[in-house]
């Protein structure tokens, strides 16, 4: 699911109990255990994402790949999280 | 022994193949020189101090065995050396425009030094500024130009260039990419040295009159786009103003839309094209009016004159229009031809294309990414080709003579217009299906009409008798923004294209070249590269779900389309979607498609079906 909005950050635990993903626009406060959350940190470092459909996993494709000229000085995307959140994402929900 | 033999024949043949295709290899030295440029700006790491030593030694190598080495290797060396000479000379541009770029959202004061004034997608006027000044940010990392749309109307400004003015802004670094591999902004702005940009609400006050002798040729521009306005009225004077001096800020966007949407709007960019016509109407003018005089017409090569008083034209146009990268395009292109009547050469040949493009290329090695730059040189290349393909045919020789100008119009716009679609559908994710009937009815009116008579108010004016031609130009604006119009409003004007995805457009691009610049049998190949591009487009996906840079909009492939999380905020995400996905929706109506449920602000959605 995606959040959005000033309350965004506080609706979070209900977010993550109901949702296999969540989207936060927002930086957030303490994560509940196991939430699969992209926060807008997350998006600063990897720039727009792309979500494909791989066999049979999804794979997390990052925005902010190059180290050019023109391009931000930021962190380094951190791919091994991406992927895994990825793998994370394809399995059903406990429960479910 | 027979196995060596083979081996050997293996590999001297295709060099014995180049040797005796020697005289015809020349464009191929642009065509690599460009493929060096391509790897540079294709890497995703910069590269490194080394990745030049190596090439600079290359280069040196290479042209060493050019001169010096055995006849069978000379061609190889020569290539090389100018995969190399690219790679290196997109280096040296990107490290020598360097300039800082603003890291942080900022929101104060900005005192700066308009140069340029144009008009942003939101029809705002837009301001670009040098020397800037921002409070509390150190010279050494304050951006040379920034960019500010003003949001407000503000009657009482009348911005021209050259003039030192103060306002409260809110500026950010240029946007990157609104998806993996989309199109980059911060590289156009790095190039462009636009170390950010922003907006105002607030007014924009005087502080300085533009100083003696600055800026003088903006501000000519400047003046002569507000002369020809005074004379002619209204969206069609705009045009023809913008077309003349490059000066395009009375044109609002919906007039751009519609040029756009007609695939006219080459005719506003001060592109090839226009400065063709105008060098041509000059050249013209020169020649045959001095062939009016005999003494003259007797004693000196009318040509040449002609050529040498038209390339101070298009130099004067070059300046007149800002020499931003497309004019300098036409410009090198110009002369380069130009250049070839003066040497008694045949001026418009796939070698002179070559030539022009090699120098641009080393110079501006930007280009290469440019749309502009793509669809120019595919269009002149096709026109070549074309015509020489005809020259030889026996069409010509059957048909009437008067039928020789509409066919020669009908014929360059048909092959202008194919060799130009497949970039302009790539860059823009649109396809103008009639755009071909809209050029035919109007690009003769700007050869004929508009750019002539431009020339002639310019010759007019000091006398005050520039009214008349700027009459006839407002006439010959009407009609193509009454074409652009009507065609852009036809059903089905617009078929939306989506992203062909990186590998289309080069294998597209070297595969037709190929085709084109060799000889005999092996040409044949070029087609494999051509075709493997076109099955690529034809099956290329589009990710299942897309996510924007903050986190507030996201994008969801659903049974309608591309679904969005939020009817309005990150327009500009949304926008880059949609184009990419081939989808002519507007946020708002791919915003109510089915997919995401829940209020404002908690949207749920369902990931994989």
């Amino acid at each position: 699911m995606v959040l959005t909005g000033k309350a965004a950050a506080g609706k979070l635990t209900g977010a993550c109990a109901g949702a296999s993903l969540v989207i936060l626009a927002d930086a957030p406060g303490p994560v509940p255990d196991g939430c699969a959350l992209i926060d807008s940190d997350d998006l600063r470092l990897t720039g727009p994402l792309a979500v494909w459909q791989d066999g049979r996993g999804l794979r997390i494709e990052p925005t902010n790949t190059g180290r050019r000229l023109w391009s931000p000085r930021a962190g380094t995307v951190d791919q091994a999280a991406l992927g895994s959140l990825g793998a994370a994402l394809a399995m059903p929900l406990p429960g479910q | 022994m027979g196995d060596k033999v083979g081996l050997g024949r293996l590999i001297l043949g295709p060099l014995d193949g180049l040797q005796a295709a020697r005289g015809t290899l020349f464009p191929w030295i642009a065509v690599l020189i460009g493929c060096g440029v391509g790897a540079w700006f294709a890497v995703p790491t910069e590269p490194g101090v080394g990745s030049y030593g190596l090439a600079a030694l290359v280069l040196v190598a290479g042209l060493a065995l050019a001169g010096f080495g055995p006849g069978l290797g000379r061609p190889l060396a020569v290539a090389i050396a100018a995969v190399a000479a690219g790679w290196l000379a997109a280096g040296i541009r990107a490290h020598s425009v360097a300039e800082p770029i603003l890291s942080f959202r900022y929101y104060g004061p900005v005192e700066g030094r308009i140069v340029q004034i144009d008009r942003s997608q939101s029809d705002a006027l837009r301001l670009t500024l040098d020397r800037v000044t921002l409070r509390e940010v150190a010279p050494d990392r304050t951006p040379v130009r920034v960019r500010v749309s003003l949001q407000a109307d503000q009657p009482w400004l009348d911005p021209r260039p050259g003039q030192v003015v103060i306002l409260t802004a809110s500026l950010a670094p240029p946007d990157g990419p609104v998806e993996p591999g989309g199109f980059d902004f911060r590289r156009m702005a790095f190039f462009d040295q636009l170390g950010a940009v922003g907006y105002t609400r607030t007014p924009v006050l005087l502080l300085e009159e533009p100083k003696e002798g600055a800026l003088l040729i903006d501000r000519l521009r400047s003046y002569l786009t507000k002369g020809m306005l005074a004379h002619m009225e209204g969206q069609a004077g705009a045009f023809a103003a913008g077309a003349m001096t490059g000066d395009r800020s009375a044109i609002t966007q919906d007039t751009v839309q519609a040029l756009r949407d007609s695939s006219l709007a080459h005719l506003l960019a001060i592109s090839g094209m226009n400065m063709a016509f105008l060098t041509a109407f000059v050249f013209a003018l020169v020649r045959y009016g001095l062939a009016l005089v005999p003494p003259v017409a007797l004693r000196i090569n009318t040509k040449k004159v002609a050529a040498v008083v038209s390339l101070g034209v298009a130099l004067f146009y070059l300046l007149l229009s800002g020499a931003n990268v497309a004019t300098e395009r036409a410009f090198i292109m110009i002369a380069v031809f130009l250049g070839a009547v003066l040497l008694d050469r045949r001026a418009l040949t796939l070698r002179s294309v070559a030539v022009a493009g090699a120098l641009l290329l080393l110079t501006k090695p930007e280009s290469l990414t440019q749309p502009g730059f793509q669809m120019s040189f595919a269009a002149t290349v096709a026109l070549i080709v074309g015509f020489a393909a005809l020259d030889s045919s026996i069409y010509r020789e059957r048909m009437p003579r008067w039928m020789m100008p509409v066919f020669t119009l009908v014929l360059s716009s048909v092959i202008g217009g194919f060799a130009t679609a497949p970039y302009a559908a790539a860059h823009f994710n649109r396809f103008t299906d009639y755009g071909l009937l809209a050029n035919i009815l109007t690009v003769s009116v700007m050869g004929a009409v508009i750019m002539p008579a431009g020339a002639v108010a310019a010759l007019l004016a000091p006398i005050g008798l520039a009214g008349l031609p700027l009459w006839v130009m407002e006439q010959g604006a009407r009609w193509i923004l009454f074409v652009a119009h009507w065609i852009a409003g036809l059903e089905g004007a617009v078929t939306p294209i989506p992203e062909p995805g990186p590998w289309v457009l080069p294998l597209f691009t070297l595969g037709t070249i190929w085709a084109i610049l060799w000889r005999g049998q092996v040409r044949i190949v070029g087609l494999l590269p051509v075709v493997v591009a076109f099955l690529m487009w034809g099956m290329a996906e589009r990710p299942m779900l897309l996510i924007s840079g903050d986190g507030k909009l996201v994008g969801l492939d659903g049974p309608e389309g591309r679904v969005l999380s939020a009817p309005s905020g990150g327009g500009f995400a949304a926008r880059g979607w949609l184009e990419n996905d081939g989808d002519l929706a507007e946020q708002k109506e791919a915003s109510a498609r089915i997919g995401f449920t829940g209020p404002k602000g908690e949207r749920w959605f369902d990931i994989a079906g």
